[in-house]
């Protein structure tokens, strides 16, 4: 029964998360009714503009909420009840069955110490052997196309340009096999070449570990490209959740379908931009009932009247009153 | 054929042995827009930086509206900056924090055409309008504006002192989409009402095949390829155009051709 169970559980849960931070003026919302699933061995996108809450809601995965947060609802990784979980637990949840990857590599490794250990590091305190885990590391580079992976373990940070950096980074972040990977913006800051190579070693590895894969992207058409599944989040909400086939084709929030219109695209006709008025908000700035209807075309009274409720529409599940509106 | 309000002849730059520039030649018509696209380590940001003469080149020259600009004088950067002005991606990092947003925008203007406060300031209202921002944006200290709203401010900077040329570095490039795409459309409103010219710096190829007509690729200091920018994006003829273009993410990407290609690239 418990083998059962741990088979089919996804990798992340996070249902109805809501939090707010204390300040002096009051509680400030950050994020409301986030509910985000990934399955094992599953790629799914959270894309989003800043102040949308997708790196809030990613780092919620690991615990990392920010000081003074106060978090409702439920947060299940790897199977580990995280908005429950005592120190020892998390550090454990974190060393090796959860691992993230951050946009800018350098700031997110120590630049003192040598890459090998910092490879090794997850697979030692998981008590493996220091031979066997460096074995381990070694293969690992090997597989993300570093080269001379033995000379590089040897090797410091400021060796290695930011795309082979980030390839270690992955590396380190898969060495203790983890459940989930929570990548946020991890090629953001690479060249358009090396972006393409980065992905292309998350998805091979990734597909071969069979790892939850969380992928935070501000950039819609890497999102539809890697994703199998993409949450679209404004203003602290998950406002359309849609398969990244017809992500793009047949978008069910007026959001969304703002965001590809005030995109520029390489592929295809050229049509002309629309931009979107105003910019994004975050929750607590955003107005009452549906938080994107100060901008949106096709919003009415009704809008104001209650946050829509999020309701299944083609493929997508969206929480707006008339997505049928929403041109294909 | 109208005479080009910016020709750049045989450019070079080198920082010791490293040649970041390496012949880079091309011309821009008056009210056109053209492109400078590459990766890091290209050089197309050295470009800009020797065009708005915050670089001296090592050899080669550019002139501006006919006029060859040359020399780190003072009087030599003013006539420079106001024929030609530029625009960076970060543009919190080129405003003072003290300043008024309108007290900023109005520093070029009291450098280049002084003249008595009511008129400063009539200017400057006219400039922060034609940019989309509000008299109270105006009267906001850059840190309270949010990143849309100060480069528009520092479009508002760049144009007041009616330059022919305007150069972009990655001008766009930190905004939120929806941003971007206004202030994509802002600067379209400004080169169809006033006819300037852009040298567009962008490593991203759907921004650039928006906001120009005709492009350049670098690579490793050098222009590879040039021609319309529809032409080279729909046809590219290098092979690193070409990876360029395939390298962009959408439904269906080919990562193992891609590196592939790359490592065929480098091999050459």
């Amino acid at each position: 029964m418990l083998v059962r169970e741990t088979t089919t559980r996804d990798a992340l849960a996070v249902e109805g998360l809501g939090l707010t931070i204390g300040t002096r003026e009051g509680a400030l919302p950050l994020l409301a009714d986030v509910t985000v699933r990934v399955g094992r061995g599953e790629t799914v996108g959270l894309v989003g503009e800043s102040g949308s809450g997708k790196t809030l809601t990613a780092r919620t995965a690991l615990g990392m909420l920010p000081r003074g947060a106060r978090a409702t609802g439920r947060v299940t990784a790897a199977g580990l009840d995280v908005l429950a979980a005592g120190r020892t637990d998390l550090r454990d949840l974190r060393r090796t069955r959860v691992s993230m990857v951050f946009q800018d590599p350098r700031a997110a490794i120590n630049p003192l110490r040598r890459v090998g250990d910092h490879l090794t590091e997850g697979l030692r305190a998981a008590g493996t052997p220091r031979r066997e885990a460096a074995r381990r590391a070694v293969d690992l580079l090997d597989q993300v196309g570093i080269d001379d992976p033995a000379g590089a373990m040897r090797r410091h940070p400021h060796q290695f340009s930011g795309g082979m950096l980030q390839r270690i980074m992955i590396a380190g972040a898969l060495a203790t096999e983890p459940e989930l990977l929570l990548a946020d913006e991890p090629t953001t800051a690479l060249d358009v070449t090396t972006q393409a190579e980065v992905v292309g070693v998350l998805r091979a590895l990734q597909r071969s570990h069979g790892t939850g894969l969380l992928f935070v992207t501000h950039d819609l058409d890497l999102a539809a490209a890697v994703c199998d599944r993409i949450y679209v989040m404004y203003a602290g909400r998950i406002v359309e959740e849609a398969d990244s086939a017809s992500f793009a084709v047949a978008p069910a929030h007026p959001y969304t379908r703002a965001l590809l219109d005030a995109s520029p695209s390489v592929h295809g006709d050229q049509g002309p931009l629309r931009a979107i008025g105003g910019r994004p908000r975050s929750l607590a700035e955003a107005p009452s009932g549906c938080s994107f209807r100060d901008r949106c075309p096709r919003a009415d009274h009704d809008c104001a009247l209650g946050v829509p409720a999020t309701r299944p529409h083609g493929t997508s599940h969206v929480a707006c009153l008339r997505p049928e509106q929403v041109k294909p | 054929m109208t005479e080009p309000v910016l020709t750049v002849t045989s450019l070079v730059k080198k920082f010791g042995r490293v040649t970041a520039v390496d012949g880079v030649s091309f011309e821009l018509a008056p009210g056109a827009s053209l492109g400078i696209v590459g990766e890091s380590g290209s050089g197309k940001t050295t470009t800009a930086r020797v065009l708005a003469g915050l670089e001296e080149p090592t050899s080669g020259e550019v002139a501006v509206a006919g006029e060859h600009v040359r020399g780190r004088s003072r009087r030599a950067r003013l006539r420079r900056a106001r024929r030609l002005q530029m625009i960076f991606q970060d543009p919190y990092g080129s405003f003072d924090p003290r300043l008024t947003v309108a007290e900023s925008v109005a520093e070029p203007l009291r450098l280049h055409a002084p003249g008595p406060a009511a008129d400063v300031r009539a200017r400057v209202d006219a400039l922060l309008d034609q940019v989309g921002l509000s008299r109270r944006a105006g009267d906001s200290r850059p840190g309270e504006l949010s990143g849309g709203q100060r480069q528009r401010a520092a479009i508002a900077r760049a144009i007041a002192v009616a330059p022919r040329v305007l150069v972009l570095d990655e001008a766009v490039a930190a905004l939120d989409v929806s941003v971007q795409a206004q202030i994509l459309a802002l600067l379209d409103d400004l080169r169809r009402e006033t006819g300037i010219s852009y040298v567009f710096v962008s490593h991203d190829l759907a921004v650039v095949r928006h906001a120009t007509e005709t492009a350049v690729v670098m690579r490793h200091g050098r222009i590879v390829e040039r021609g319309p920018t529809e032409r080279l994006l729909r046809e590219p003829a290098h092979p690193y155009t070409r990876l360029l273009i395939d390298s962009v993410p959408r439904p269906g990407w080919d990562l193992e051709r891609l590196a592939r290609d790359r490592r065929a690239l480098d091999a050459l």
